[in-house]
Parts: structure tokens; sequence; C-alpha cells
């Protein structure tokens, strides 16, 4: 029972510092330009029907 | 507690970036390097708020995540749904105090609703589920609004859905990611249409030709607001569309009495309408308590325009403006919202009594004509490079008269008058009186000692005045900024040229130097 709430309380701040870390250095969102380029190619080469 | 102080004052000398904020964005995208140090009691608020962001997306993305990726895949606009916190930051930048908070908690209401909403759009989407027996029937339940009408119309009809058909795909886009508006406006001049239209509509009808709006609904209102430019669009989306379609029609000469008969008969029109294709019975109960909700909304509006009447503007900037603006066309009635506003004023008014003011305010301006959607964090720029707080807003002021409810006809009354009070109907295209007098007005209720006038280029009705505006400055002897942009283009007006606008007035005719030098001259060109 000591041991496994001792490896909650390890899981648990290596959670917190691994999230703390993903805010401070906006890591979330350097991964979302990461995204951009590829994604925006899948939308340009869609196929579309232009129509007034 | 005395350790907290000396960790907070080291990690305040390594991290604190005022005064030198350029530094710590990347060149070009202006992406954050390192998130904001704000002190260490708002900056752990902030990455608690930044938590419960990430909470609401992943709440909204996991349980139907095959649907969302879908449409993540299927729409061009979504992907700028993917760097809403990017949105979130800029918005809060250089924020502490109740303006962090009061910031923070608009924005994530905003992000719960829209998360919401996308459910109900995406299950019932034609272009996700063709053919689908179970789309058609949410279809029948779902009405669909022009963004510019508020859907508070639709608290009449309780087991119905009322969604504003363009906020999601367009205005919101266009606010958090500057470029989205540019590949639809594209595709509308390619399509011949002309180059010299608002970008607003223009980006629609880029939308409608390229078939990227989700087709929802049983039903469609449109409106001639705000312009010309916008009932254009609407035939346009009108034939792509396909749905049963009619125009709710609002006085532009909203403050006269004799035009108030004639709004009310387009809303009973519109209800009349709207229940001849959902086939549900307009509920007076309903409505009635959905316009008490507003009014209580309307009257925390009320407070909080108060507060920045004060010595210490507690909240201002795009966080209050697009918080007000989707209040009052999206959420008017939903007592999530009330209870946020309930909860952001007791955090102003507790800054208010204690006077403290976490912001170094040199100016306080009066902020004119429509906001520039492609610069939303406009204000924070303001305020971080010159000192420059916005107090008062025009696209923030509209919606100010309560409803009353004691009786059908007056709550038809109400409702009208709402409407006409409207997003870029309670001022811009309102009338000389309240376009142009009403300047003057809030001038002297908000204790302005500057005005930052927006040329929005491509806004004719506007424009037609500009020179009364340099006149009437002039004659007053108030210090009136003007600021070339185009709503939602940066191709024609960049945010660099926003700020060389700003930058070239404040050290010329005002003669100052920036508080942040760093920000005078930065490039964000491919910033989001």
């Amino acid at each position: 029972m000591l041991k496994l709430l001792k490896r909650l309380c390890i899981t648990a701040v290596v959670l917190f510092v691994a999230v703390v870390c993903i805010y401070w250095f906006n890591l979330d969102m350097k991964l979302v330009k990461l995204l951009e380029k590829p994604l925006m190619q899948h939308y340009d080469n869609m196929e579309r029907d232009h129509r007034m | 507690m005395k350790l907290l102080d000396i960790l907070d004052k080291k990690l305040t000398e390594r991290f604190d970036a005022t005064h030198h904020k350029a530094d710590i964005l990347e060149e070009g995208t202006a992406i954050y390097k390192h998130r904001e140090w704000r002190g260490l009691s708002d900056t752990a608020y902030d990455f608690g708020q930044w938590c419960r962001l990430w909470g609401i997306l992943l709440k909204w993305a996991v349980p139907k995540a095959p649907q969302n990726v879908k449409a993540i895949w299927r729409y061009r606009w979504m992907y700028h749904y993917l760097t809403v916190p990017a949105f979130f930051d800029r918005l809060c930048a250089n924020m502490k105090g109740a303006d962090l908070r009061a910031a923070r908690n608009n924005l994530n209401y905003l992000a719960a609703n829209v998360t919401g909403t996308f459910n109900t759009i995406f299950d019932a989407d034609r272009n996700l589920h063709p053919g689908s027996a179970k789309a058609e029937e949410l279809n029948k339940k779902i009405i669909c609004v022009d963004e510019l009408l508020p859907s508070l119309i639709g608290k009449g009809f309780p087991n119905c859905e009322t969604i504003l058909f363009q906020e999601y795909a367009m205005y919101l886009p266009s606010v958090i990611q500057q470029h989205s508006p540019v590949h639809y406006i594209n595709q509308m001049e390619i399509h011949g249409l002309p180059a010299d239209v608002c970008p607003l509509p223009s980006f629609e009808a880029g939308l409608a030709i390229e078939n990227d709006f989700p087709l929802i609904g049983c039903c469609m209102l449109t409106s001639n607001m705000p312009c010309d430019g916008s009932i254009m669009t609407s035939m346009i989306q009108d034939r792509r569309i396909g749905l049963p379609t009619q125009p709710l029609n609002i006085p532009l000469r909203w403050k006269r009495e004799e035009v108030q008969e004639y709004a009310v008969a387009e809303m009973q029109s519109a209800i009349d309408f709207i229940e001849k294709h959902t086939g549900e019975k307009f509920d007076w109960d309903a409505f009635k308590e959905g316009c008490e909700i507003w009014n209580e909304q309307n009257k925390a509006k009320f407070e909080k325009w108060d507060l920045n009447r004060t010595d210490i503007p507690p909240h201002t900037g795009a966080s209050a403006w697009l918080y007000r603006i989707f209040e009052h066309q999206a959420v008017p009635g939903d007592p999530k919202a009330l209870a946020n506003d309930r909860k952001v004023n007791k955090y102003l008014e507790a800054q208010v009594a204690k006077g403290i003011c976490p912001k170094e305010i040199r100016h306080r301006a009066i902020i004119w004509n429509t906001p520039c959607n492609n610069y939303a964090n406009f204000n924070n720029w303001l305020l971080e490079c010159w000192g420059i707080d916005s107090v008062c807003e025009m696209i923030d002021l509209h919606g100010s008269e309560l409803i009353d409810t004691s009786s059908h006809e007056s709550m038809l009354y109400g409702l009208a008058k709402m409407y006409q009070t409207s997003t870029m109907r309670a001022h811009t295209k309102g009338g000389y009186e309240v376009m142009y007098d009403d300047l003057w007005r809030k001038y002297e209720e908000f204790h302005g000692d500057m005005i930052i006038m927006f040329d929005q280029i491509s806004c004719k009705g506007v424009g037609a005045i500009s020179g009364l505006f340099e006149e009437g400055a002039q004659q007053r002897g108030i210090k009136m900024c003007i600021v070339r942009q185009d709503l939602m283009d940066p191709t024609s007006i960049s945010r660099k040229d926003m700020r060389r606008d700003v930058n070239v007035f404040m050290q010329n005719v005002m003669g100052e130097e920036p508080l942040d030098p760093t920000l005078v001259d930065f490039d964000d060109d491919q910033s989001w």
C-alpha cells in the first residue's frame, strides 16, 4: 500500500513537472506550429467543388 | 511565506520581460520562446487557467475523437482553433491581477461554449455525415441565424439549437489567426467578385464558394446588417447552402421611435418563419426567462463600464470586447455566462476597492470604429508599448437597453431594440448621432485623454465621415491618432503598419518615448 502510494506520488510529481515544462516553454504551440505546413498542404490538395 | 517571496524575487529577476517583451518572441512568428513571467502568484494563476483550457479542449476532443479529426481534416478553418492557447496568451499579454483573472475566465468560458457548439454542429453536419438519417433528425431542430443577429430569439424555442451560422467558420477564426481569411478572400476574387468589398463578407463568400461551411439546420435567418456588402454575400451563401431563408431586416436609424413598429413586425415575422420550419410553437415563458437572464448579463456589463470610468480601469482590451460581442450575439440568456460575469465582476470590484493598479497607464484612450480582427491583441500592444489603456471601446458598447418582460408586446419591443443595438448597427451603421455624437459623449464619460480612431479602409460607410471626426477632434482640442486597418485582411494593412501609425503619432505629436522600446518595431508578419 505504502509502495503504491509512493509510486503514485512520484508519478504525480513527474507529470506535474512535465506539464509545467510544456506550459513554460510553450511546447504545445510549438507543436501546433509544426502541424501547420502539412495540414495546409492537405487542404490545398483536397478536391473542391468551387461554385458560385 | 518569506521563502516564496525570495523565490518570487529571484524568478522575477531572471524571467521578467517587462519593457523588453520582444526578447521572448520568436522572430517572424512571434511565438513565445517561453511564456510570460508575471510574478509567482499571477504566473501560477495563468498556469492553472492554461491547464483548465486544455481540460476544456480535451473534454471536447476525446469523446468524439473520430468525428473531430474528420472535421479538422475536412475544414481548413478548423486548424486555426488548434492555435487557441496561443491566441489566449496574446490577449492576456502583460496582464496581472484582476485583469488577468477576468480575461482568463472570459476566454475559458468562450472556449467551453464554442467546443460545446462544435459538438452540435459536427453531429449534424451533412458534409461530415452525408445521407445520415441521424444527422437529418438533428437538423430539424437547428435554427441557423446570421452571425450579426443575436441568438436571443432562439430562447423562445427551447427544444431547438440556435447557431450563428458564420461565427464558427468565419468570425472566430479571423480573430484567432490573422491569416485565416486570406485563402477565402482569394477564392472570392478568383471567382470575379469585387475586390474592394469589406473582407468580412468577402471571407463569407469565399467559404460559400469553396463549400467550407458546415451544412446544418432546417432554416436560416439572414439579415441586412451591417451593410450592402453583407446583403450581397447572403445571396451567395443562400445559393450554396440551400436552406429556406428569410431576411430579418433591422432599421438603420434605430434611435427613432417611428421605426420601432416596423422592427417589431420583423421580429414577429421571424418567429412565424421559425415556427413554420421547426414545427415548434414559440414558448413565451422560456423566452421571458432568457430575457431576464440577458438583463442581468447586461447589468453586469454596466458595472464593468462603471469600473472602467474610475482611475483604475481594471478590465480592458480584447478579452473584454470579444467576450461582450460573443455574449451579446451567441449566448444572451445563458445562465453559465451570467455566472461567469458575476465571478469576474467580483475580481474587478475587489481590485478597485483596494486601489491597486497593476499596469502602467499613461493615457486613457477611447477606441472608436470597428476593431481590427487580424490584430485582436492590438490593445495589449498599445498598453505594453506606449501605456495607452483602452478604457472605452466602441465595439464593447452595444446592447445597452434592458428588456421589459412585463408583457409579450413589451418583450418583442425589447427584443427588436436589442437587435437594433447589435454589433456594427449600434454605432457604425446606426446613423450620425450614434457614430459621431456618441464618441464625444464617451470621451467625457470615461475621462479619456486621447482617441484612437480606426480607419477601416474598406468600410465605406464610416470612411464617408472620417473628415468630420478629424474636424470634431480639432475643434474640441482632443488628440486623435488615426490607425489604418483592413478588418481581417492582413495582406493590405499589416499589424506592423498599424503599429507604425501609432508610433509616428506618439513620437511626433505627443513627443513621448515608448515604455517598451523593443515593441516599437518588431517582425510578427508570420504570427497567428
